[in-house]
């Protein structure tokens, strides 16, 4: 069977998320709050990824001039962080984001 | 708009198609111009309206877009705005569409007709009803919208879909509510004040629940269902969040002629459907954080019902008429793909 004429992209233009980015500080000179947003408050299993934090706080206290963290999870790992809660990061230098599992 | 490519016969477009991704496994008609702006046309609506970007990929589902992906779907011009209106309910933030489709979970958007329309489409909604029951509507309006996902949305599976073992439904899930329902059709029930309309809910494929060694009265009937609801390993039990149950159009009457009307339903399920928390949870293994405050988490023997609400129990009614059985199709849980209901013209 044979046919003729143009097809149509069923895939759509991306859309591009305009949304603001995060300030960047662009520097890391101390003193520094840095922030954790964790997925999953007590994982029944897989990675806990509230313990890799705490090392990471550590190596962020060693290395760089972190004197202050803020710690979130939240109460649902599939989505996205309260307004509330995403406002607690905002004197934080950096965010470090859990990974969903 | 745009020339993605060419193919000078129909079987030459069903190889490339998939060459390009374009498809799941399944042959597809080509999205031709003439398909297209039929589609576009019989809904009334400029092809340029723009319903949301498609996660995870964020592809433009624009009218034409969505007029393309059901045009390789095969639907037809009176099937287009069901469609449509199913697309617009899963870009409603509470269903999470973009969790539902890359989730490790194997749920998908099941699609819900119900009213008038049902038998204007020509809907199946008796013998094999979730597995299309033969009918054209059913099928293409469910694969229609799994084609979206897939082409716009970029739900491939391995990246970034991580489900795990897979769902019957990621081909096409669509389903009828019975015209021979005691009840209200689902989507007034839920506050649609429309004669049709339609109801996405994320959900597993239905657990078949037939009624072995229960007697007739309703309350046992439930009983059985309610164990169904309850397994250990089921999102619902652990998260809560919603569920659906299907009863056959004689279960339901039977269940009316009983006085039982959907609420009752919903509430003794509510009540029945519930597990111990000493039986959910391992030694050592701390009780979930989204289960609300009300549920005694200090006590093991506390019973926890697989939703917060009764009203979080969907009650749907379709399938043969024949001896008695029910389903259970389990939600996502407490992590997203919850009912959202439109209405529709008809």
């Amino acid at each position: 069977m044979k046919f003729v004429g143009e097809l149509v992209d069923p895939r759509g233009q991306v859309v591009i998320n305009d949304g603001a980015l995060a300030s960047r500080r662009g520097h890391t000179q101390g003193p520094l709050t840095i922030g954790f947003l964790v997925n999953e408050y007590n994982p029944s299993s897989g990675p806990d990824f509230t313990r890799y934090t705490e090392v990471l706080e550590q190596e962020f206290r060693h290395r760089l001039d972190v004197t202050a963290v803020v710690r979130q999870h939240k109460p649902v790992l599939s989505r996205p962080a309260g307004d509330e809660m995403l406002a607690s990061f905002r004197a934080c230098a950096g965010v470090v984001n859990g990974l969903a599992k | 708009m745009s020339l993605i490519t060419t193919a000078d016969t129909v079987e030459e477009w069903v190889e490339l198609a998939h060459a390009e991704g374009l498809t799941d496994g399944l042959p597809v008609y080509p999205p031709t111009r003439a398909a297209v702006d039929a589609l576009v046309e019989a809904s009334g609506r400029d092809p340029s309206q723009l319903l949301g970007a498609i996660p995870p990929r964020g592809g433009a589902a624009t009218v034409e877009v969505v007029a393309a992906n059901a045009a390789m779907a095969g639907c037809r011009s009176e099937q287009f705005e069901v469609v449509l209106t199913a697309v617009e309910a899963m870009l409603e933030d509470r269903f999470n569409l973009r969790g539902v489709v890359t989730t490790t979970h194997p749920c998908w958007p099941l699609v819900i007709v119900s009213g008038p329309i049902v038998e204007q489409l020509e809907m199946a909604h008796t013998e094999s009803v979730f597995s299309g029951g033969g009918a054209h509507a059913n099928a293409a309006i469910g694969r229609a919208v799994k084609l979206l996902l897939w082409n716009a949305g970029g739900a491939t599976p391995g990246e970034p879909v991580k489900e795990v073992f897979g769902h019957p439904g990621r081909y096409a899930f669509c389903v009828a509510e019975s015209p021979a329902s005691p009840w209200p059709a689902l989507h007034q029930a839920r506050g649609i004040d429309a004669a049709s309309g339609i109801t996405v809910f994320a959900c597993e494929s239905p657990t078949s629940v037939a009624m072995w060694g229960a007697d007739d009265t309703p309350v046992n009937r439930l009983a059985q269902l309610s164990d169904a609801m309850a397994i250990k390993g089921c999102n619902n039990t652990h998260t809560m969040g919603e569920t659906l149950v299907v009863l056959t159009p004689n279960e339901a009457r039977h269940m009316a002629e009983n006085g039982y009307d959907r609420a009752t339903v919903q509430e003794q399920l509510w009540q029945q459907a519930r597990r111990r928390i000493g039986d959910l949870l391992s030694p050592g293994v701390p009780p979930y954080a989204w289960w609300p405050d009300w549920v005694d988490t200090s006590d093991p023997d506390t019973l926890v019902p697989v939703t917060e609400r009764p009203e979080d129990i969907h009650v749907m009614v379709t399938g043969a008429e024949s001896i008695p059985w029910m389903a259970v199709c389990a939600g996502w849980g407490n992590l997203g793909g919850y009912a959202v209901s439109r209405a529709l013209d008809g």
